[in-house]
């Protein structure tokens, strides 16, 4: 009997040591289908996406207003587009303005010229991908540029911004979509978080824009770090800053808040003669971050990094001038890093000293693209534009410029496989390669970069310092 | 000596017997009285045939001639009654067709015969008995006479003095039973019928109706004849004053049971032939419905064998629909009056519930309730039984009452659990027309649903109920089924090891039907796959035909199949790793039997659910597979075969049902070792195959967890069943040592299996949601226009309310047409054009693509959109399948979805952009010729199975035919 039952019971135990090791094997953990896209930095959708939407917060639509906003839509890609935008103003009925812009073109969208409102956003669709959408602002303090939002998010970050005397920061919480949206604002300096009762629960109205005079809310500061959480819904926030009261400084600023943290935030370029600079990080998480400011000069060694401490719900500031960066690295390249893992928010700020005059703050790119474009460049007599691009790997990379001149996309020959080693970057002048007033730039390179664009008038008033929009590969 | 009418044609009368006929004679030449042939049918009759037939011998009619008819009488019958009757012509018969085909022998033997008296051979009529009812004949021109019964022993009781009929067929007696005679009913008076011991027929009214319906062999082919009479114009009447003692003695010669059936098939063939199309068409339903009341009240009596029995009598009509249409065709012919006519003399409904009220029924019921005393007594009788009936009386009240807050307070719409909305008529008007929004061919399930709601009366809810509830017991009945050949010990165990597993309870909480029809089905599909080896102990009392094994086991997968398609693969996969244990085993030829059984069955039951199963290309979306790597996570697998899992102090508890299935491995020899081994191979690779699939380890779709690991429960069953017969058999030849401890050690893990099921009973819902999202969503119902609208339905497959199409891992998509989805959603087929779309736009949406998706779904017609999380609101703790992030943040940054705060658990949109103008997509709903015919040739295929299924079943579990 045992020749019998010793077969059986040896067959049923080795599948069930099978079945038991499997059953002890972890199970994985499932796949997210959809990944959340987290984009710290605007990103063009892929040319073969069904529709694009861009949503442009800030900006003003009177006569003499303080931030004119004209929304400039670029088509690096192959095909022409047609699209709309719609104008939200913050008084009397939207207003839509169909396009079509051809492969190669760029068209430009003065918001006045279609609705009168002392605040406007723009809400831009296009019938496919592969478009860029940049909006500008003029006023008496300049003009300044910000790429506008592919997409919207519960939660903007901005680790700069100023409430001091003289500055007037304003928040435009842009709510698209059908829901009423209820917001929560906390401001955060270097010294305290504040959370003003008008700033929570504060509602957005669906389709509608919420314009908040921060300087009205909070104490003036010469350094906000500002938080926005949405407890239902999704906006857009863009930070309008203008200096343009008493005190020595001036300038006007646009900036896109970002949608998610980072551990890496990347400037191509940093300071020139005649500007300050500074780097502010915003920790709004519940962890304490140490962070890293790594400068890279151009030439010659590079000085060690300057960590710092943020603690939680705070923000640091790093003046540049506090560094005491040698000569050599007068000219460079820089990078925050979080050294412990707790995503931050950085900015970089630079002011005009002396006869060039301008504020802007921008955040830096938490990461390289091969693709970049720019789409509210221009050339003119009044107007220099250069492009920074920085290579932030480890190995060389060759790029190009390229221009769209309304129905192609042409190479800038001067500006054609120029080779940039690892981390090192390069500020190309256009004035001689393109010109007028709004001539969109791609830059194509074979390995990671990171690409900026400074606008400055030639006349020292103003100037505008803005990343690019990464194109997908 | 009376004076009777010439009659030329009684004096040209003649009886043949044999091939000769024989002229009658008569008995008077000058005033002829008509010939009357006395036909006395005799089956191994009794003591009481002398006697009878002496009332016979002394009759006064002059002009009588007697015939007897032998129905294949195994004892000395004939010559006893040739010894009372040495005149008597005979008619020897080769079998017993009954007594109406029995006294039909008169229409070949005699001709020229002005009546015809019928007689039983227990029935003793007074001498002038015959005379009085050719008499009244005459007098008033009556077709069928009868006289008034009397009891046997007494006659001064009376039996019957003619019938009523009601529309039902069912007779009822005139007068009271055992009532004293005191010649109160002594008039003569029409009657339906007249009872059938002594029934006189004029020849040539016999004649042209054909006789008795040979087909009813006995007991209501009395009243089916006077039926007929009535219909060709002829009057019934009982003539008093004509008095016969009747001894009954059919009970003593047929069973109890016997007779119960035979009334019921028989009652409900008159009733199918009498009647024109349009007061059939009209009482049919009511017959229908009477039949379920009865049935239904034979059920709560505690007697399920008359349930069947009024169940069998529509079954055995059906299979006589041929022969029922060629009687109705011949009636057609004879018809004279018409039904409102002919049913002057049935009971009235007011009458009839007269009598209900009155007693009728009352003396049924407390028939039934001495009746049902008496069976229990009988079943009670030993030992077994006693257990047995005890067991389930258990199970029975563990049932009711872990069940009793879903039987008095509903089930809620959990998961797959959509509420039955639909009317049985509209369910299988969905089958007819084509599935559903998202579906191209009518599920079966629709029309299976569509005709149990029928079957109910239309009470849809009660069948939601029966139907989720009920798969527990049917579950368990299927386990006890499976180890019946086992012993009744061996039945016990696998009942009590059986009802301690997890899976139908947590199939419940989570509104899964895969788990639950699956662990109603796996016994029943297991004991199939069994008989299918031809092997003992599972060889007795089965059909062992390949072809009938194959049917029976397709007919089992096709019911499964029809709520859960995976069922199809999963019948050969069992049957293929039975085989395969069988070559360690042995008994290999069985196993692959049972393989080439299980295959040919399962290619059946697709070709039952054409064309539904030409869509298992797609068989992903059918309801329990999922794509690759979804089981339901962790708790898909081996959990579910446990009752306790988790940390705890009752975890280990969780495992005694393994100890209790191994002991067979042990101490089973011979066939219980054997099929020890086959149903460890089950188990083991069921768990393996859930497990593996859990953790992705599976390069294809499989069926989720729960689906999986119900063979793997049932299979445990067996094998514990196994060990209690191997206990039995085997244990007596070891000597005492490690073999009886481990007996021990399994007894008291069954026992100690049952506590955690006791504990979960108490509960009184199985742990099912309390609420679920019908009042969340009830402003859909508002929302209702005559414009249709969509809804769209995005979820984990294991908690979406329907059944949908993948768009992802663990991710798919459903539409229901303006509102919550009911059951008509929940078993969908191949993706339409416009699903397809839908998914399209919903990646788009997720991948950052569009803003407007509402847009693109607007063209659908969709204007919600549910993303579901859980089967049930938030509160209730219900199961979490989160949606991935990027899909919930996708929608989010919809331009044209307004969201709406309803619950966590389900986040809802409303689309801004849908236009009413748009609608809801209608597709092609009409009946086509195309699919009429598809669902008759579905409609067909059953027929079919069920007809050959049914033929080759034989009597009392005897194989009849190898089809």
């Amino acid at each position: 009997m045992l020749s019998r039952r010793l077969p059986v019971i040896v067959a049923v135990a080795l599948l069930g040591v099978v079945a038991a090791n499997v059953i002890r094997s972890d199970v994985p953990g499932e796949e997210d289908a959809f990944p959340t896209p987290t984009f710290a930095l605007p990103t063009a959708d892929h040319a073969t996406a069904p529709s694009s939407t861009w949503y442009c917060a800030a900006g003003t639509a009177v006569e003499d207003g303080t931030a004119d906003l004209t929304v400039v839509v670029a088509n690096p890609g192959a095909g022409a587009r047609t699209g709309s935008v719609t104008w939200v103003p913050s008084e009397g009925r939207r207003e839509q303005t169909r396009f079509e812009v051809a492969a190669g073109g760029v068209e430009s969208f003065l918001a006045r010229d279609e609705v009168q409102a002392p605040w406007v956003s723009a809400l831009v669709e296009v019938d496919g991908g592969g478009v860029v959408v940049e909006h500008s602002v003029r006023g008496q303090g300049g003009e300044a540029d910000a790429p506008c939002a592919p997409s919207a998010s519960d939660r903007w970050y901005l680790a700069n911004g100023s409430t001091a005397r003289g500055a007037s920061q304003h928040l435009f919480l842009f709510n698209p979509f059908p829901d009423d949206a209820i917001v929560d604002i906390t401001v955060a300096t270097g010294l305290a978080v504040e959370e003003p009762n008008r700033l929570q629960g504060l509602p957005v109205p669906a389709g509608r824009t919420t314009v908040v005079a921060l300087a009205e809310v909070v104490r003036r500061e010469a350094v906000t770090a500002t938080s926005v959480a949405v407890r239902s819904g999704r906006l857009v926030v863009d930070r309008l800053q203008r200096f343009d009261g008493p005190g020595e400084r001036s300038g006007l600023s646009l900036a896109l808040a970002a949608p998610s943290l980072s551990e890496t935030w990347l400037f191509p370029d940093g300071q020139v003669a005649g500007q300050a600079e500074r780097w502010h990080v915003s920790n709004p998480s519940e962890r304490e971050a140490i962070v890293a400011l790594e400068i890279v000069p151009r030439n010659g060694e590079v000085p060690a990094p300057v960590e710092r401490t943020v603690p939680p719900r705070s923000q640091v500031t790093v003046d540049g001038a506090e560094l005491d960066l040698p000569e050599s690295a007068a000219v460079h390249a820089s990078a925050v890093r979080s050294l412990n893992g707790v995503g931050v928010v950085a900015e970089r700020e630079l002011e005009g000293s002396g006869p060039l005059r301008g504020w802007s703050s921008a955040l830096g790119s938490p990461s390289g693209a091969r693709r970049w474009a720019l789409a509210a460049g221009a050339v003119t007599e009044q107007v220099g534009e250069a492009v920074i691009v920085h290579n932030p790997g480890a190995e060389s990379v060759a790029f190009s410029l390229f221009a769209l001149t309304g129905n192609d996309v042409e190479p800038l020959d001067v500006f054609t496989d120029l080779e940039l080693g690892p981390a090192g970057f390069a500020h190309l002048s256009l004035r001689g390669a393109i010109e007028g007033e709004a001539v969109p730039i791609v830059v194509e390179a074979d390995g990671p970069v990171v690409v900026e664009r400074y606008l400055r008038d030639n006349n020292s008033r103003w100037f505008s310092r803005v990343m690019g929009i990464p194109l997908p590969d | 000596m009376r004076d009777y009418p010439a009659d030329p044609v009684a004096t040209q009368g003649m009886v043949r017997t044999g091939d000769v006929t024989v002229p009658i004679v008569p008995a008077v030449t000058v005033t002829t009285p008509p010939a009357v042939v006395a036909v006395v049918v005799l089956h191994d009759t009794g003591p009481w045939l002398e006697e009878a037939l002496a009332g016979l011998a002394a009759q006064d009619y002059p002009n009588l001639s007697y015939l007897l008819v032998d129905a294949a009488s195994g004892d000395d019958s004939l010559a006893r009654a040739r010894a009372v009757l040495p005149g008597a012509y005979v008619r020897r018969l080769d079998h017993n067709p009954g007594f109406g085909g029995a006294a039909n022998a008169v229409l070949d033997a005699v001709e020229g015969a002005a009546f015809y008296a019928f007689l039983h051979d227990d029935i003793s009529l007074d001498p002038p008995a015959l005379r009085l009812l050719v008499e009244e004949a005459f007098r008033s021109n009556a077709g069928v006479v009868g006289p008034k019964l009397v009891d046997w022993d007494t006659p001064t009781e009376l039996l019957q003095v003619g019938l009523a009929v009601d529309k039902g067929g069912g007779a009822a007696p005139l007068v009271e039973r055992g009532e004293l005679d005191q010649a109160q009913h002594d008039a003569v008076r029409d009657v339906f019928a007249v009872p059938g011991g002594c029934t006189l027929v004029r020849a040539d009214l016999f004649e042209a109706l054909g006789g008795f319906d040979a087909a009813i062999s006995v007991l209501g082919e009395d009243v089916d004849l006077c039926w007929r009479a009535q219909v060709a114009g002829a009057r019934v009447l009982v003539v008093p004053a004509a008095r016969a003692r009747h001894r009954e003695a059919l009970s003593e010669r047929e069973g109890r049971g016997d007779r119960r059936h035979l009334v019921d098939r028989h009652r409900l063939r008159s009733v199918l032939s009498c009647y024109g199309f349009l007061h059939l068409a009209r009482v049919l339903p009511q017959v229908l419905v009477s039949t379920l009341g009865q049935a239904g009240y034979a059920l709560l009596c505690g007697r399920p064998g008359r349930a069947g029995a009024l169940f069998g009598a529509w079954t055995w009509n059906l299979r006589r629909l041929g022969e029922v249409a060629e009687r109705r065709r011949t009636l057609r012919s004879l018809r004279r009056l018409p039904d409102r006519e002919v049913r002057r003399l049935q009971l009235s409904d007011g009458v009839r519930l007269r009598a209900v009220v009155g007693g009728g029924v009352g003396r049924e019921v407390r028939s039934s309730l001495a009746g049902v005393g008496r069976e229990l007594t009988v079943s009670l009788r030993t030992r077994e039984r006693r257990l047995a009936l005890a067991a389930w009386a258990v199970v029975a009240l563990v049932l009711l009452v872990g069940s009793r807050q879903l039987i008095t307070g509903g089930i809620r719409a959990v998961g797959g659990f959509a509420p039955f909305d639909d009317t049985a008529v509209d369910l299988l008007d969905a089958y007819l027309r084509g599935g559903t929004d998202i579906g191209t061919a009518p599920p079966t399930a629709h029309a299976l649903l569509g005709l149990g709601g029928l079957v109910l009366g239309g009470a849809m809810g009660l069948l939601r109920l029966v139907v989720i509830v009920g798969c527990l017991p049917l579950g368990m009945l299927g386990a006890w089924r499976l180890c019946g050949p086992l012993g009744h010990r061996s039945r016990l165990v696998a009942l009590v090891v059986y009802a301690t597993v997890a899976l139908p309870f947590t199939s419940l909480a989570e509104g899964s039907w895969g788990g639950l029809v699956l662990y109603a089905a796996a016994p029943w599909l297991l004991s199939r796959l069994a008989a299918a080896t031809g092997e003992a102990p599972f060889d007795r009392d089965r059909p062992s035909g390949f072809w009938h094994q194959v049917l029976g086991l397709a007919l089992v997968t096709a019911v499964a199949g029809a709520f859960v398609p995976a069922v199809v693969l999963l019948v050969p996969a069992a049957a293929l790793v039975m085989a395969l244990a069988s070559l360690v085993t042995g008994g290999a030829a069985g196993g692959l039997r049972a393989l080439a059984v299980a295959v040919v069955a399962s290619c059946s039951a697709a070709l039952l659910h054409l064309p539904w199963s030409l869509e298992l290309g797609d068989w992903t979306r059918l309801g329990g597979v999922g794509p690759a790597g979804t089981t339901g996570g962790a708790d898909g697998g081996i959990a579910l075969v446990r009752f306790v899992s988790g940390p705890g102090v009752l975890a280990p508890l969780g495992w005694v049902v393994f100890v209790a299935a191994a002991l067979a491995l042990f101490i089973g020899r011979d066939w219980r070792l054997r099929w020890a081994g086959r149903a460890w191979f089950v188990a083991l690779s069921s768990v393996l195959l859930a497990e593996a699939a859990a953790r992705q380890l599976l390069p294809m779709p499989v069926p989720t967890g729960d689906v999986l690991i119900a063979f793997a429960a049932a299979a445990l069953a067996l094998a514990a069943a196994l060990g209690m017969a191997a206990f039995q058999q085997d244990l007596r030849n070891y000597r005492f040592g490690w073999r009886q401890v481990a007996s021990l050690v399994a007894a008291v893990a069954a026992v100690v299996g049952v506590s955690p099921l006791l504990a979960k009973a108490l509960e009184g819902r199985w742990e099912t949601p309390g609420s679920d999202f019908d009042r969340t969503l009830a402003f859909l119902d508002g929302a209702r226009s005559d414009d249709g609208f969509v809804v769209l339905w995005v979820g984990d497959p294991d908690v979406l309310p329907l059944a949908g199409s993948p768009l992802a891992d663990e991710v798919s998509v459903a539409t229901s047409a303006n509102g919550a989805p009911g059951v008509t959603d929940r078993w969908a087929g191949r993706a339409s054009g416009g699903t397809g779309a839908i998914a399209d736009a919903l990646r788009s949406a997720a991948e950052g693509e569009t803003e407007r998706l509402g847009q693109a779904l607007g063209e659908h017609g969709v204007r919600f959109v549910a993303l579901v999380s859980r089967a049930a609101p938030e509160r209730t703790g219900a199961t979490a399948a989160p949606l991935p992030e990027g899909l919930v943040d996708g929608l989010a940054q919809q331009l044209d979805l307004r969201r709406l705060d309803v619950d966590p658990a389900l986040g809802l949109f409303e689309n801004v952009a849908w236009s009413p103008a748009v609608g809801a997509e209608d597709g092609d709903r009409s009946v086509t010729l195309g699919r009429g015919v598809l669902v008759a040739l579905q409609a067909a295929l059953w027929a079919g199975a069920l007809a050959l299924l049914w033929r080759g079943r034989g009597r009392r579990g005897e194989p009849r035919a190898a089809l």
